[in-house]
Formats: C-alpha cells, structure tokens, sequence
C-alpha cells in the first residue's frame, strides 16, 4: 500500500525535524512494533497544535503560517513551506475538479465580507472561505456585516453574471440559518439553478434545528433552484485533504488520505460501521507533523465500494464532536 | 436555589441575617445531625458515596469531636457573612465549605459552580426540608446557595460586601477572586491547586495476601480513579521505596490487582479526557527535551518514569524508585497529600518535618479525598472565626 509507505516516510520525516514529535511518539508508541496497517501509525490528537508550535522545518523556510480559531478561542498554528503550501493547493484542486469541473467560476460567498477582512478574528471561517477563492473568478459576499442578506448585492451578482455557472460558498451553519432560514422569513426566492453550493464547517451548530443533510438540500432547492449541493469534511491541520460528498451523498478520503476509526473505550480500531473517534490520514503534510491525526469528530467508516458512486475513497460518515463530559476534579485544572 | 445575576435575586441575599455565633453552637450541632438523619434515611442518598460520606461527618458524635478539639470555642464568634465559592468538579465540597463556614459561627452564602450535579441538587433538597423545620428557621434565614455569572456586577458587589471569603478553585479562579474589592477586614481563605503523591513500601506489598491486596487498590481506586486522579489530593506521584527486587515484585501485584479492579469496575475515561493524557505527555515531553519511559499498564493506568515534572491526571502516574522514604522527600517539593502504604502516618510526618518539606498532610492510603476542618495547612474553623480576648 503506498499510502502507508508514504505515512511511515512522513513519521520518520518528521521523526527527524521535529524534536517535540520524536519525543512525543518515542515516549507512546513503542518502536519494536512493526507498521503493517494505517492503525499501527503513531498519530498526535489534533488538538495538539493549539498547544504546541509543531514544525519540522527551519523559521527561513517558512513561507506562512495558518491559524484557526478554535472553542475558548484558542488558535490552532500551522506551519507552511512552499512545498506543502502548493501541495495542499494542487490536493484541493484536484478533489474540486473532479466534482465541479476544472475551471474558475463567479463565486458567492454566504458569508459577510467582514469574516475574512478583520485579522484579529482570523477563523476556519475565514480560511475556508480565503481557501476555496482559489476557484473564483469573481468574488461576492452575499450578507451584510450583521449576517442579513445584501439583497441588492445577490441582484446585481445574479445579473452580472447570468448564464454563468455560480460557485455558491458557504459554512453550513451560515448557510442554513442566515441564508436559506432568512430567505424563508423574507418570503423570497431566487433562480440558482445554473449554480453549485458547497458548504462545510460540521453540523454541530444545527443539532438543535433537527436538520439533516436531505432536508438541507430540500430547502435549498427550494429557495433558490439549486440541485447540485455538496458537503465536505475537512479542517486547518489538512487543509487541501478533504471529504468531498460524492454525488450518492457520501463523505469520501480523497487521493493521498485515508481514515480510520477508533473505539471510545480503548482507542484500537473499530471495524467498518462502528462508531468512534474519527482519525485521518494525508501524504502531503512535509512542513509539519500532520500526517496522522486522532481527531475529535465522532462518525464511523465504510468501505469505499459500499457507494455505487465508484470512488476509490473509504466512505466516512460525521456525526458529531467528542463532548466534554463532567471532568471529575479540581474545576480549572481541566482546562490549561 | 438563587440566581443572583439580577437585583431580585440579589436583595434577597442582601437580606441574609448575620447574627455571628460561637463555633459549633448547640442549634448548629442539633441542626447538621437532623441533616445527617435525613440524608442517611434517603434511599437516594445511597448512589453518592461522597453525599453519605458527607451525613457522617455531620453527625453529632463527629461534630462533637470536632468541637471537642477547638478547645477556645467558648470565646470564639464567627466573622459575620462569609460567601464561599465551591469548586467546579468536586460536587460535595459545596456541602463541606458551607458545613465549615457555618461551625464557625458565620452566615454563609455558598455560590454552586453553574455546572448541575445530582448529589446537589439532592442535598439542596434535603437542605431546604431540613432548614425549613421552625427549630431550624434561624439557619434557614442565615445561609443562601446561589448560582451567579463569573463576572456579573451582583458578584462583585456581593464580594466586597462580606466579612469572609473562602474560595476553592483552580489558580485562574483563585486570582480573579484575590484581585476583587473586598472589604478592609474580609477575612480571606483560598485552595488553589495543588498536587499529592503516594508512597509505597515494596515489601509490605509483597507480603500482603490477596485479600490486602484487594483492600489496597480498593482504597487506592477511592484515591484516584473515583474523580478520575484529578482532584488536588489524588496521588500523581507515586514512590516505591525498596530494593529493586521487592519493587519490581510489588509493581507486578500491585497493578495486576488494579486492573482486574478497573475491569470489574468497567472504569472508563471520558474520551476526551484520554485525549488531554496525549497531551499532558507532550506537555512533559516538551518540558523534559527528551523521549520519556512510559509503561502503558493498563488502557487508563500509565505509568511515567521521569522526574522534576509536575503534570498527571486521568490516569497517569509519575512512578519514582527509592531505597528509602527519605529520599522522595524532595520530589515532594508542592505537595499538599501524601498518603502512604506500609508506613506509620506518625514518622512520615516527623521524618516530613525534620526536612523541612512543603507536604500538608499525610494519610493511609484511601483517604486521600477525606476532606476535614483542617485543609492545606490550614484550620477552617480557627480562620473562619475570631477569638475574643481578655487580659
């Protein structure tokens, strides 16, 4: 499997470089264990790089550095050379052309411009959104800076560029409550059946909406017209690896990336359909130790043939966030 | 049950009668054993082991020992309100503080973490029953438990209002309480964290016979994993003192028993806090600039072979092999507990003491969260009250 070569290549890449993660995993994952499968690789808990600068390059070779702000506001810091800057870029290239096509499109972002304008608020958010304009040719925000929608704004867009194929942008949760939800309230419609929607960011913010992905996609054709709406799953510390929805509707691990699954009581592998804590695997992070990582995503895996879309990928099924549950102890200690 | 965080609820505490009583007075005595009656005859009561632990210490023959020891009490008078803020994750220590607070002699106001726990609400219950009995109506209208905001304007109004604070918490939580406006005499007590250990005789360990050995990692399982090692007073360190022999003997008994305890348990970690242990390891390895030895006993008993640093919980122990007592003496540097197996309470602490070390109490191994008057070093009952003197 060369997935797993490439993963034990990157653990000893890394092994070298990075001194925090060589004696991290000496110190955990015995050495004497050969690595036969994807299970058998050390891996760091994602969190990790909110805690800890991790980087297995020089500070002259770095080229930028990613942050994400995450619960409680503290930031996840993502080391970047060139090289894995523009593999990461080349890795989301191919995953959007295979489903949306290879070319650049007008691009409506749900979104306020605000979002990725102020610095200090740096997000996933604003990542996504600053990720994914790599497909626009044009760019608009659709809501104003209190999250209402610019009407005038999406009239002129849509004028502008009618005939065109739309790329429709958005977090899920964004999309759902200040775009679809208002236009619902408002009482209006539009024609977006000549764009795309793709939407990310987890569905967590909508438990308490009850809304699943079917019913997402039912309102928004209702709203707007729009049939091709895809999901995906993905985050900060493997940006450009992600979980593209298939058009059967199923999360799949692109080229290059795998995931596994491991159960709640012993963090050993789950076998296929087994909920437990979501652990992913990516072959192009060389500036930082973020090859392996346990997640704290909850969802189970199936395999790739289990979808008739014919994608290679295991199929990975989200359903949530690991909870906190009440630490016993004393209160603060919990959180450092 | 109030909520502070508007004035309704804040001009009822202000109402709080402050009439100041001498230490463990008779309405107080009579008060906290017809609590421990009630809480004992509720079946309920019997899924808390640590609200049943709680009616015991209530009751009178145990108050009376307590009283018995604060020899001064007759010339003692509380300080007035005292306002105690009681720490997030150990639920009891609501009750504890309050109990201590008001054996002292002050009315007390008691803010819960906003964090519900079953065994408090159950004990508010069985508070407001009690206090509510016209015997009792002197300390129904003295004490109030709250909920507030961390920051609200009623908190800190309520801060700089009272004559004592005692505050349990982690280091953020103590510093935001220290820095508040208080009033020039507030008489202010704080339990920051702290950090504990346990030290092992190898070979009474491995003269024990299986049902010692059972009592043992019973009562350490009571130590640690009952709040997940993570209250103040759990063992993170662990010494074992000995030959190498008897400790590689003792190790192997020991934790052969403790497994086996933890499976019979079904003992099992939040996830999420497995994962903090990953961390809390890169924490170390980060801090030590080199691999660690690291034994993964057991899926949630790690055993960590690394001096000079300081963090464990949830189930990792830092594990310390030494000839003689004396020499763990300094890997204690903080500690606030050191309970023990195989050694005499008695020459620890003269051995603790002859050192010159920090430890603030020492006990038999299974009474490591038995909290009592006297914590960190400190008598409650001499600090939440005032003596009145003559000369």
């Amino acid at each position: 499997m060369d997935l797993l070569k490439n993963l034990i290549s990157l653990t000893e890449l890394h092994s070298k470089r990075c001194n925090l993660y060589r004696n991290y995993i000496d110190t955990i994952f015995p050495r004497e264990a050969p690595i036969k499968r994807l299970a058998d690789l050390p891996w760091i808990p994602v969190r990790a790089f909110k805690e800890f600068d991790l980087k297995s390059i020089s500070d002259n070779d770095v080229y930028k550095i990613m942050q994400s702000s995450g619960t409680g506001g503290v930031q996840s810091k993502i080391f970047l050379d060139q090289e894995t800057s523009k593999l990461q870029q080349a890795k989301l290239i191919e995953i959007f052309s295979e489903v949306f096509g290879g070319s650049r499109y007008p691009m409506l972002v749900i979104d306020s411009l605000e979002t990725v304008k102020d610095r200090y608020k740096f997000s996933a958010r604003t990542a996504a959104i600053n990720g994914f304009t790599l497909f626009s040719r044009q760019r608009a925000f659709a809501l104003n800076d209190d999250l209402s929608i610019n009407f005038d704004l999406i009239d002129e867009f849509l004028e502008k560029h009618s005939g065109k194929t739309i790329f429709i942008f958005g977090f899920t949760f964004v999309v759902w409550r200040h775009f679809i939800k208002q236009l619902e309230d408002a009482n209006k419609k539009y024609d977006m059946s000549n764009a795309f929607v793709l939407h990310g960011g987890g569905w967590k913010k909508l438990e308490n909406e009850k809304v699943d992905n079917d019913e997402f996609k039912d309102r928004i054709y209702r709203a707007i017209g729009c049939e091709k709406v895809h999901n995906y799953y993905g985050m900060i510390e493997q940006t450009g690896s992600i979980y593209m929805e298939c058009s059967h509707g199923n999360l799949h691990a692109p080229s290059g990336a795998d995931v596994i699954i491991r159960n709640f009581e012993d963090f050993s592998e789950n076998e296929f359909e087994k909920v437990g804590i979501i652990q992913i695997f990516s072959d192009i992070q060389k500036s930082y130790p973020g090859h392996s990582l346990l997640t704290e995503d909850v969802g189970y895996s199936l395999p790739a043939n289990s979808c008739k879309c014919g994608s290679v990928g295991t199929v990975l099924k989200v359903l949530g966030r690991l909870s906190r549950a009440e630490v016993r102890g004393c209160s603060d200690a919990v959180s450092r | 049950m109030l909520s502070v965080d508007d004035r309704s609820g804040f001009d009822v505490i202000s109402k709080v009668s402050s009439k100041r009583r001498a230490p463990c007075s008779d309405l107080v005595v009579s008060f906290l054993s017809a609590l421990s009656k009630s809480i004992l005859s509720r079946r309920e009561s019997k899924q808390y082991p640590d609200l049943v632990t709680f009616a015991f210490f209530c009751r009178r023959s145990s108050i009376k020992r307590i009283k018995s020891s604060c020899v001064d009490s007759q010339v003692r008078l509380g300080w007035g309100v005292a306002l105690h803020v009681a720490p997030a994750n150990v639920p009891i220590n609501a009750a504890f503080t309050f109990v201590f607070g008001l054996l002292s002699g002050n009315s007390n106001i008691v803010r819960l973490p906003s964090k519900t726990w079953p065994q408090i609400d159950l004990f508010l219950a069985i508070y407001n029953e009690v206090s509510g009995q016209n015997d009792f109506a002197e300390i129904g209208e003295a004490n109030r438990f709250i909920r507030t905001a961390h920051d609200s304007v009623e908190l800190l109004e309520l801060v700089s209002s009272v004559d004592a604070l005692v505050v349990w918490g982690g280091d953020a939580t103590v510093a935001h309480f220290r820095s508040m406006q208080k009033k020039p005499r507030c008489a202010e007590l704080y339990f920051p964290n702290r950090t504990s250990s346990l030290v092992v005789d190898a070979k009474y360990i491995c003269a024990l016979n299986e049902a010692g050995l059972k009592d043992l990692v019973d009562n350490f399982y009571n130590d640690t994993y009952l709040v997940d090692q993570n209250a103040c007073s759990s063992p993170l360190k662990i010494g074992w003192v000995g030959d190498d022999s008897s400790i590689s003997i003792a190790k192997d008994s020991f934790f052969r028993e403790l497994k086996i305890l933890l499976s019979n348990k079904s003992y099992a970690l939040d996830p999420v806090a497995r994962i903090d242990r990953y961390i809390d390891v890169m924490y170390d390895a980060e801090s030590a600039c080199s691999s660690m030895v690291l034994e993964q006993i057991d899926t949630d008993v790690w055993l960590q072979e690394e001096k000079g640093l300081t963090n464990g919980r949830f189930g990792r122990y830092h594990s310390y092999n030494v000839v003689a007592f004396a020499d763990f003496i300094p890997d204690l540097s903080d500690d606030q507990t050191l309970s023990h197996c195989g050694f005499s309470s008695d020459e620890l602490r003269r051995e603790l003491i002859d050192a010159g070390s920090c430890v603030d109490r020492v006990v038999p191994v299974g009474q490591a969260l038995n909290i009592g008057v006297i914590w960190d070093g400190v008598n409650l009952l001499s600090r939440l009250s005032r003596i009145i003197s003559v000369n």
